[in-house]
């Protein structure tokens, strides 16, 4: 019963990450629109804050590799790792700019 | 940025420091640290993104512009989950002190943009009462300073320094 829960647990932070991060990799194109725009303690927050998202990202993957994602999860995961593909290129120009 | 520098000694005392000018004594370490533990956190307003706006907290919802420790505060609560509900500005900053004074904090000094920055790294548990604690607490509390501004600029947990963007080649004095 207790590893029921546990498993529980784990998966509503999976929607909760999936969730989360979708937002975040999404809102890339407007944060990238902006920037110019952007004062630069609002960039430098942008930036050293930027590692919120990866930390969980990580923890996604390794939750992945353990088997730990049910089938829809797995899917909206594959999803959130193109979108992070497509957008990476975007991200780091920003974060070196 | 250069009308608003700081000259604070302990701030000129952490460029060097990066800079490679000096090497940190004891008492350095000492007054970096309450240096930064008594820093106002970023007192400049700033923007808000879009998706963000209309998020309330403590009674009043994110508008396009926000003072900054309130901004974090909400993300820290509503959007990351890592602070429970109910936890006010003072209280998340008093977390933040906590967090750099305790004896097991980590220290580094390091670039990033061009500035002069310092982190402490220090466990969540250590210094954030249980009730603060929110739904999606992480292992470590950093804590961020920018030592050509003299203020605190940012302050979250997370689970493994490899993903902290603190550069290599940074100095940890503790």
């Amino acid at each position: 019963m207790a590893q029921v829960a546990k498993d529980s647990e784990v998966r509503e932070w999976i929607d909760d990450y999936l969730d989360y991060l979708f937002a975040e990799w999404e809102a890339i194109p407007e944060v990238a629109a902006e920037w110019d725009e952007w004062q630069d303690h609002e960039q430098l927050d942008f930036v050293v804050e930027w590692p919120i998202r990866e930390d969980r990202l990580r923890e996604l993957q390794q939750w992945a590799e353990q088997g730990l994602l049910a089938p829809q999860q797995q899917a909206r995961y594959e999803r959130l790792l193109a979108l992070v593909a497509r957008q990476r290129p975007t991200l780091e120009k920003l974060l070196r700019d | 940025m250069s009308e608003n520098r700081s000259r604070h000694p302990v701030d000129l005392l952490i460029c060097e420091l990066i800079a490679g000018q000096r090497q940190a004594k004891p008492d350095d370490i000492a007054h970096i640290i309450e240096r930064i533990a008594t820093a106002p956190f970023e007192p400049r307003a700033r923007r808000v993104p879009l998706r963000e706006r209309g998020i309330a907290y403590a009674g009043r919802a994110l508008g396009a512009r926000e003072a900054s420790l309130f901004y974090h505060l909400v993300k820290r609560v509503r959007i990351e989950r890592q602070w429970a509900v109910g936890t006010s500005m003072e209280e998340y900053l008093a977390d933040l002190r906590a967090a750099v004074r305790h004896p097991l904090a980590r220290l580094a000094l390091y670039r990033e943009r061009g500035g002069h920055l310092a982190a402490t790294s220090t466990p969540t548990v250590e210094v954030v009462p249980a009730a603060r604690r929110g739904a999606r607490p992480r292992d470590w509390l950093l804590v961020i300073y920018s030592a050509d501004r003299g203020i605190m600029i940012s302050g979250y947990q997370y689970s493994s320094l490899s993903t902290a963007r603190i550069p290599g080649e940074a100095q940890w004095l503790k």
